[in-house]
């Protein structure tokens, strides 16, 4: 039975993804991203060795960290965590010192040019609330992301998690993030060359 | 199998040079007072005649601090914000009283001190006054009211260090080195500064070979705790490993901070005397720009080295 109290998530089964971008593009049209910010894209790396090369994808986001560095070290409190276990930033309590965007060890965040406060995706929270799906799950080509409530266990995120193997992004920090991986080559070694 | 970023994002750092200038000139200012402490604190007399000029460097050092912090807002307008929203878990929280109340009572121990000394301070004469009774100082005498103002300074130093050190998943910051490294750096750059100031008044040689024998050991602290950064950055881990290239590639690490900044200034200050004055001026300069240019690699590098795993 699903508790009352949500929890949204996000899983990204990287094996659908192809690169497309139409996540990255949907997330700054639905919420005026500015040009040098990303609230969400897709990270690309080549391995292997020639003729034995593939290109790997990773979509990215904010992991809507249960344990968020970014809401902790907020020395005003605007970053904070909703009742649905979104993260979230009050743009009009934000003073733009820029230490959450520092701290958030996903570079998750950035600040907005504009409006001079700390930005980040929102599990776009507007059209959550009209029972609608976020923009990126919801223009994504190969429906590679799946957006629901993880305290549901008869959702199709629970379902897809208990079927699939799930990773999260570095782990090792305990940051506990509700986005999660299937199949991802990630916590991966540095680029330029490692092995 | 090699891997080879096709490409990566990483949202900029909204970090620029203000904020190792910020660290920086707090620094020199809580290293000035250390060094006006030496008398105040620990009644040494050969700092005697040291003390006051040192404690008013340490307030015209500070006084770039706020200014700095403001402009680092991105809006300074709230910053006010930081004032009625505190977060106990966030560093900054904590900072921000510090860096209020430290020169709040820095101002108070510079009138004590002229007060002490029979300097006359017009712009503080109430401050004076009060600080000449009892109940002015809440019954703390000089060395009380030294030991509360060092304590703040050394908190408001020390905080810039931890507010970097609880950052996750950045290497180069995650260390307990950090505060002491910083606050040994303070100390030095900040007598450094105390020096270039005594060399221009009436300066007795023993006060001059005091101060530069402090500025000698506090500099070998220094490459004591680069090499101990070294040393476990180099052996505990991949990221720790990449993040010591990165920081020894960065040239206002290694040419500007430890070669011009510790090793340079070491053979400059050697055998310190009067005579050497110009000497002792370049090397106590090349000291301060030493702290300087670490400010600036330690907090750079430290973000460019957790870029590479995100």
């Amino acid at each position: 039975m699903p508790t009352e109290k949500k929890r949204y998530g996000m899983v990204i089964d990287t094996r659908k993804c192809v690169g497309c971008m139409s996540c990255t593009i949907s997330c700054k049209m639905e919420n005026g991203v500015t040009y040098d910010g990303f609230r969400s894209w897709v990270d690309m790396t080549e391995r292997g060795v020639f003729p034995r090369v593939k290109r790997n994808f990773i979509p990215k986001l904010c992991n809507h960290c249960e344990n968020a560095p970014c809401v902790t070290v907020c020395p005003v409190k605007a970053s904070y965590i909703n009742a649905d276990g979104v993260v979230l930033v009050d743009q009009k309590r934000c003073i733009g010192c820029g230490y959450c965007i520092v701290a958030c060890p996903y570079s998750a965040r950035y600040l907005h040019e504009g409006l001079k406060v700390a930005d980040k995706c929102t599990f776009c929270v507007h059209r959550v609330s009209m029972g609608l799906e976020p923009a990126c799950v919801h223009n994504c080509m190969g429906k590679a992301r799946i957006f629901g409530d993880l305290n549901d266990p008869l959702s199709e995120i629970s379902q897809y998690i208990t079927k699939n193997g799930v990773q999260t992004l570095r782990p090792d920090l305990g940051t506990n993030p509700n986005v999660f991986y299937v199949d991802a080559e990630i916590n991966k070694l540095p680029n330029k060359g490692g092995k | 199998m090699n891997t080879q970023d096709v490409y990566v994002v990483v949202n900029a750092s909204p970090w620029n040079y203000l904020v190792p200038l910020y660290i920086f000139f707090k620094g020199l200012s809580v290293g000035a007072l250390c060094i006006s402490a030496v008398y105040t604190v620990f009644r040494s007399e050969r700092f005697k005649t040291l003390a006051f000029p040192a404690a008013i460097t340490s307030l015209l050092t500070f006084i770039p601090v706020p200014f700095l912090l403001l402009a680092d807002l991105h809006q300074p307008l709230r910053f006010w914000h930081l004032l009625v929203n505190f977060n106990p878990t966030s560093v900054i929280s904590w900072g921000t009283w510090l860096i209020i109340l430290y020169p709040l009572c820095l101002l108070w121990y510079i009138a004590r001190l002229g007060l002490s000394q029979g300097i006359s301070i017009p712009i503080l004469k109430g401050v004076q006054e009060s600080a000449s009774t009892s109940q002015g100082t809440f019954g703390l005498g000089l060395r009380g009211l030294s030991i509360l103002t060092l304590s703040l300074a050394l908190l408001a130093d020390l905080y810039t260090a931890f507010l970097l050190g609880v950052v996750k998943g950045k290497v180069l910051w995650n260390s307990a080195l950090l505060p002491g490294y910083f606050l040994t750096s303070a100390v030095v750059t900040g007598a450094a500064l105390v020096l270039i100031v005594y060399l221009n008044k009436k300066p007795e040689e023993k006060t001059v070979r005091t101060l530069v024998r402090i500025i000698q050991g506090a500099l070998a602290l220094e490459i004591f705790f680069a090499i101990s950064q070294w040393i476990t950055l180099g052996a505990t881990s991949l990221q720790g490993q990449k993040a010591l290239e990165l920081l020894w590639k960065d040239p206002v690490y290694l040419i500007g901070d430890i070669f011009l900044g510790i090793l340079v200034p070491l053979v400059l200050l050697n055998k310190p005397s009067l005579n050497k004055k110009p000497v002792l001026m370049i090397g106590a300069l090349l000291v301060i720009l030493g702290g300087l240019l670490l400010r600036f690699s330690i907090v750079g590098v430290g973000i460019q080295a957790a870029g590479l795993w995100n």
